[in-house]
């Protein structure tokens, strides 16, 4: 990493996460949770436990809520507002505010485990509307019955003598009937798995059920009893007694759903991470940027794509959802080559520079505005004039719908194509970053005496030139939908600098290496940098000057 | 797996065999497969499929009962809730769990292991003696159901006539 400003926030996430007083708190509520888990089997809401929590909560955090809950878990004590964890660390924050639940409502802790994934982890709303009317919350969220039994054997004696007709057979000496599979011989009493609800079928049948509902992925959180028109959930109690051997797959389930459901977390979208991001304060809504270390993702917080300054997420999803769109029309027009605008040779681009030579006939061009690249010289003023949107350019008089139809198009494949270009180049310099490292080593054996510090100048450029490519590629969704003129204007400056100063970069680092200017490159990553945290603030102050 | 799911159909199919429903004969298409049904549904009275001998098919997928099995009218039908080509749309017959893309349809409506063939059905029948037009597989016989029940009446006679003929 080369740059300065940009950087800076890197190395004060990696510092403060490494921070000894940190490491203590979340040791601290580690193990006071491993502790409390093994009294959680016995019947909740004793005393002895009640003062167990109480000075959890006093010597976990100084901070604490109204209602004395502690806030303690995700206070990192140190001013960090990102750090990533593995999912498995989760675990215990999970048992935690489900344990809360369980101490407050008195209810079993796999009830207060759906509870709070219905009410997306915020134990205040839950809270509130439990005390409201918890017949209603109970019943909507399917633990009904579960809260009414002390535990499911309980609770399905209740529901057994007060249903009635059906299952007076119950409580006599008879073998038991399994309504899925009907089995003529009945089974015995210890042969049932039985649900709050009342609702026993045979060890087999459940076991193919609970199975199948694996099957279904994630959704499998929220599979409701077997019994037809019962809606009353299946939990890992459930799981624990028919298929005991798929419990662990149904608790990953159960923590991904606390990850995507409590809006202080994100999964590592990196292709096969278990990393989590863990936000500190409100919620994720809040924003910032995680790096992953293990898979050396770097994603939005709050929207989980990669880091997009200047634009927003909202516009981001917007943007992405119109490319979608119109992806058919905008690729039939940008197919991957071109012809040379002198010789019409198709042209396919595979380096990063957007300032091509045509092999046939030697004509240079600009690949975005296929013009020739004489003209963009400062001596015409033009330099890289082609980030620039020209309406005038259109024909304007025209007032008929299909040409406002065609104006709107052509301005939204300006922006495409020149976000599609910046995000193909972004792709190439990251190829080429891993090509870097034999490019480094060459360089080293070509000058005698250079040590690899003399050619790491290498490395940081190209690592440059991904982010610039990055933030260039969003500088196009956003000013897409830059509504203020004279504010697009400005930022054009701004976007046309760090283009050109890129496409110098991008142009010198290609450079064969027996041609390579250290201090020109060095020189230039450094004003490239500075061009891009420019560009960056600009938007961040409100794009006032 | 695959033999549970057998073994609850055979058990089903002689239940159904000892104590038949009401207008609906079952048989097996192929005596060979315990998992592919062939159905005869008789028109309830006094609807409009009065007098028709409706041929479909049940088919039942490995993971009998934890999934629905599909049913399929072999004999031309014109009904809101049933695809042209024959098949079956109820909820009783879609796999379990909630649906985003169907707000009508809650998830206790839909297929539960506890169902047997019986109660499919029954809801077959059901669904011929009432349509419903709020979530219907086919569109055409549903604006056809609402709009102009005239014309919705003469092409299910049309419908109960071949299938007389076809038996």
């Amino acid at each position: 990493m080369s740059s300065d400003e940009y950087n800076a926030s890197d190395e004060e996430y990696e510092y403060e996460y490494t921070d000894d007083e940190d490491q203590d708190v979340t040791m601290t509520t580690t193990h006071n949770d491993e502790g409390e888990e093994e009294e959680d089997s016995k019947p909740p809401a004793s005393d002895e436990k009640k003062s167990g929590s109480n000075k959890r909560m006093s010597s976990g955090s100084a901070r604490e809520n109204p209602q004395g809950a502690p806030v303690g878990v995700f206070d990192f004590g140190d001013g960090s507002s990102i750090r990533m964890l593995p999912a498995s660390e989760l675990k215990p924050i999970m048992a935690n505010q489900i344990k809360e639940v369980v101490d407050v409502l008195d209810i079993p802790p796999s009830a207060a485990s759906i509870l709070m994934r219905e009410h997306k982890w915020a134990k205040e709303r839950l809270f509130q509307a439990f005390f409201d009317n918890p017949d209603k919350v109970q019943e909507k969220c399917g633990v009904k019955a579960r809260c009414s039994g002390s535990s499911s054997i309980g609770g399905a004696d209740k529901v057994a003598k007060t249903s009635g007709k059906n299952r007076a057979t119950r409580s006599s000496s008879k073998r038991k009937h399994c309504e899925i599979c009907m089995d003529d011989d009945g089974f015995e009493s210890d042969e049932m798995i039985c649900m709050p609800c009342g609702h026993e079928f045979c060890e087999l049948c459940w076991y193919g059920f609970i199975s199948n509902a694996l099957e279904k992925g994630p959704l499998c959180v929220r599979e409701s009893c077997p019994q037809a028109g019962c809606n009353e959930l299946v939990t890992e109690e459930e799981v624990k007694q028919a298929a005991p051997d798929l419990l662990p797959k149904f608790e990953s389930y159960q923590l991904r759903s606390f990850v995507e459901t409590y809006g202080m977390t994100r999964w590592c979208p990196g292709a096969g991470c278990e990393q989590v991001a863990v936000a500190r304060g409100a919620t994720a809504d809040g924003g910032g940027i995680a790096h992953c270390e293990k898979c050396t993702t770097s994603f939005c917080l709050k929207c989980g794509e990669e880091p997009h300054a200047p634009v927003t997420c909202r516009d981001l999803t917007l943007w992405q959802d119109k490319c979608r769109n119109e992806s058919e029309t905008a690729n039939w027009i940008l197919a991957n080559t071109k012809p040379c605008p002198k010789c019409h040779r198709r042209i396919e681009k595979n380096q990063g520079c957007n300032h091509m030579t045509c092999s046939g006939c030697k004509f240079e061009f600009c690949w975005i505005c296929m013009g020739d690249w004489t003209q963009h010289g400062a001596n015409t003023g033009g330099y890289y004039k082609c980030n620039k949107y020209d309406p005038n350019s259109a024909d304007d008089n025209d007032q008929s719908d299909a040409a406002r139809a065609r104006r709107e198009l052509d301005r939204y494949l300006h922006y495409y194509k020149r976000y599609h270009g910046h995000s193909e180049a972004q792709e190439f310099a990251k190829k080429s970053l891993k090509e870097t490292e034999a490019r480094m080593v060459a360089l080293q054996e070509q000058n005698v005496d250079s040590t690899w510090t003399d050619v790491e100048f290498l490395k940081t450029a190209n690592e440059q030139l991904v982010q610039c490519r990055q933030v260039l590629k969003y500088t196009y969704a956003f000013a897409f939908y830059l509504q203020d003129n004279e504010k697009r204007q400005r930022f054009e400056f701004h976007q046309e600098m760090l283009e050109k100063f890129t496409e110098n970069l991008t142009e010198l680092s290609e450079k064969p290496l027996h041609e390579m200017n250290r201090t020109e490159v060095v020189n230039q990553t450094r004003v490239v940098d500075k061009f891009m945290a420019n560009i960056l603030k600009y938007v961040d102050d409100g794009m006032e000057d | 797996m695959t033999d549970y799911g057998a073994e609850l159909l055979k058990r089903q199919l002689n239940e159904l065999a000892k104590n038949p429903i009401d207008l609906v004969s079952v048989g097996l298409t192929d005596d060979s497969n315990i998992y592919d049904w062939e159905i005869l549904i008789m028109g309830p009275d006094g609807t409009l499929y009065e007098g028709g001998f409706f041929k479909a098919r049940l088919v039942f997928p490995p993971d009998f009962p934890n999934m629905p099995p599909t049913m399929t009218f072999l004999s031309p039908m014109w009904h809101p809730n049933v695809y042209e080509d024959g098949k079956v749309c109820i909820s009783i017959l879609h796999p379990p769990g909630e649906d985003a893309m169907n707000a009508q349809e809650s998830a206790e409506e839909r297929w539960r292991p506890i169902l047997g063939v019986e109660a499919i059905l029954m809801s077959v029948i059901s669904m011929l003696n009432d349509p419903n037009d709020e979530s219907p597989a086919n569109i055409d016989a549903a604006k056809q159901w609402r709009g102009d029940r005239e014309a919705f009446k003469k092409r299910v006679r049309q419908c109960v006539r071949k299938s007389q003929e076809e038996c």
